[in-house]
């Protein structure tokens, strides 16, 4: 297998011939033909053999000895959801008739209509529904000799391909903590250089000739310049919470967790905002906040390098201080439904920071008619109440989020809105 | 999807061609003409389910879906189709000789077998031009084996003649084609 600097895979097959399945329904009626001819001794059932015996004589044709097979995907690294265009070449057949066919790996669909091809070259196409790294599948490239009384098989294994989260959409980035000093997006409630208008004041020496307000000023006779809010930019942590994965496959509350953290991890990023993130999980991983589209991609690489072994919860419940910057603003994605991760909001809030809870549990246990069931599921639905009061009391801001909604919705209410200054 | 309609159509042809008239064939050909239907039918099922890819699968099946999954495995791993063919020529034979009917029939049946493999592989019909010599050199070897047939037969080597009369153009046929 040689990796060629364009991403394209080209591989050299050696083929082995065997019979074709239409060789042997040729050979069994030629020799139902042929038998019946002899034993009831009627000639015209030669005739019923004749175009099988034909067909099977042309058994001595050219057959390539090995052919050449180069496929690549059109990405390497696509959303759920995508599809991803597999572009199969394939040399060396001769007068061969060809067949591609894509035989996808568990969790990628094919596209009904381009999972096959008879044409060289010939482009196909799979699907992928979930996030995660995968090994997409195979190519089967099956050839015929010219009468097809013969096929020969050989596959081709696709190159890795990365599925990423499909971030939420959330477009309103919320200002939750204390803004840094860092230049930004986010209207801070100190004057500075901003767009966001803040206020009227008398010209003072120094200020800038654009910035007078000559309507004001002709109504107080004296100078007035606009004053603006300052634009500053904010840290973000975002907590994904992996210790429980519940749910049917594709919408489980890790999947939401994820989708809705990358979600609000592209509008920080947008807003030039510096945004980490925390992994809790069967390990603790996490990555210092940073800027920029990178930091995005960074992110979502983490997510795929994560995804083994998310089952169950660690030891840890205090967040260390490197994956947390003073004054940081918390969103953590959670069902709620371990107490060690529960216990590690508490800290976090005893610790100053502005924690927000993104409660991403979509399912609650079923109903039946058994009294002890339905008892218990009463007494989790308490329980579950009383965490979400306690957190609630802490100061904790927890919102509800099925992964189906804009995530914009449910946070809207901590907007902020900036105030007007003074001086 | 079209080439799975031309393999019903073709099938459903040669049995009811084989099968016409019933009378006369006895249990034998009314067992052969059900032999016959269920193999075109199997044969329809398996190329549709083959169409139509593969189904996930559990772990532990149980009872009713053990046997789904070997009945599925069965409809797919049978030669249906050579079933097919072979019963519509026997139920062919157990008629009295009509030479122009069995003629038509092995047309049929040649069409039959290859539209089975089209609809096999995703390999377009085109293809088939490449074999236009062969069949054509078939076709004609299926009318002069009709009518070698049709010629009628002295008293005591009743069909023996014949029989070696169509191999031999047969032969020489084959022999002739520029292959």
């Amino acid at each position: 297998m040689t990796p060629a600097a364009t991403g394209r895979l080209l591989v050299n097959r050696h083929l082995t011939w065997r019979i074709s399945g239409h060789a042997r329904r040729l050979f069994y009626v030629a020799l139902a033909g042929l038998a019946l001819a002899v034993v009831a001794r009627r000639p015209e059932f030669v005739a019923v053999a004749a175009p099988a015996l034909v067909l099977l004589g042309t058994w001595r044709g050219p057959k390539p000895a090995a052919v050449q097979v180069s496929t690549q995907l059109s990405a390497g690294r696509v959303f759920e959801g995508e599809q991803v265009a597999v572009d199969v070449v394939v040399t060396g057949q001769g007068d061969s008739a060809i067949e591609l066919v894509l035989h996808p790996a568990d969790g990628i669909e094919v596209v009904r209509g381009h999972d096959r091809a008879a044409t060289s070259p010939a482009r196909l196409s799979l699907a992928v529904a979930r996030w995660g790294r995968y090994w997409p599948g195979f190519v089967e490239v099956v050839v015929w000799d010219r009468c097809r009384l013969f096929e020969a098989h050989t596959f081709v294994a696709l190159p890795e391909l990365d599925c990423y989260p499909l971030p939420a959409l959330h477009r309103k980035a919320v200002v939750l903590g204390p803004l840094a000093s860092r230049s930004g997006d986010h209207p801070a409630r100190t004057p500075g250089e901003g767009a966001e208008f803040g206020g009227v004041r008398q010209y003072v020496p120094g200020d800038r000739q654009r910035s007078i307000n000559w309507a004001a000023t002709t109504r107080r006779g004296r100078l007035q310049v606009n004053t603006f809010a300052a634009e500053r930019s904010e840290d973000v942590v975002l907590i994904v919470d992996a210790t429980s994965d519940v749910g049917e496959l594709g919408s489980t509350t890790v999947d939401h967790a994820l989708r809705g953290a990358l979600g609000v991890a592209r509008t920080y990023l947008d807003a030039r905002d510096r945004v980490g993130m925390v992994f809790f999980g069967e390990r603790m991983r996490w990555l210092a906040p940073g800027l920029g589209d990178r930091q995005f991609f960074r992110l979502i690489d983490a997510v795929l390098a994560g995804r083994a072994g998310w089952s169950s919860g660690n030891d840890i419940t205090r967040l260390p201080r490197a994956a947390l910057p003073p004054g940081a603003a918390v969103i953590a994605f959670s069902p709620l439904l371990d107490p060690k991760f529960v216990e590690t909001l508490r800290d976090l809030r005893q610790r100053s920071f502005s924690v927000t809870v993104v409660d991403v549990l979509d399912i609650t246990p079923k109903a039946t008619r058994d009294r002890l069931e339905r008892l218990a599921e009463r007494i989790w639905r308490l329980e579950r109440q009383a965490l979400l009061f306690s957190l609630g009391e802490l100061g904790i801001t927890v919102v509800r989020w099925d992964g189906a909604d804009q995530l914009t919705l449910p946070v809207r209410r901590r907007t902020r809105q900036p105030v007007g200054i003074r001086r | 999807m079209r080439y799975i309609v031309a393999v019903a159509l073709l099938g459903a042809t040669c049995t009811v061609w084989a099968a016409v008239p019933l009378r006369g064939t006895g249990a034998p050909g009314a067992l052969l003409l059900v032999v016959a239907a269920v193999c075109v039918s199997a044969g329809l099922l398996r190329l549709v389910r083959k169409d139509s890819g593969q189904q996930e699968r559990y772990v532990f099946p149980g009872l009713f879906g053990g046997l789904l999954y070997t009945a599925n495995d069965v409809l797919l791993r049978t030669g249906w189709e050579t079933g097919a063919a072979v019963s519509v020529i026997v139920l062919e034979a157990l008629h009295p000789s009509r030479p122009w009917h069995t003629g038509l029939l092995a047309v049929a049946v040649a069409c039959y077998l290859l539209a089975v493999h089209q609809a096999e592989s995703a390999v377009p019909a085109a293809v088939f031009r490449g074999q236009s010599r062969v069949l054509l050199a078939s076709l004609v070897l299926v009318v002069v084996a009709t009518g070698v047939a049709m010629v009628p037969a002295s008293s005591t080597q009743s069909g023996w003649l014949e029989i070696l009369a169509a191999l031999a153009a047969m032969t020489a046929g084959g022999l002739a084609l520029p292959l």
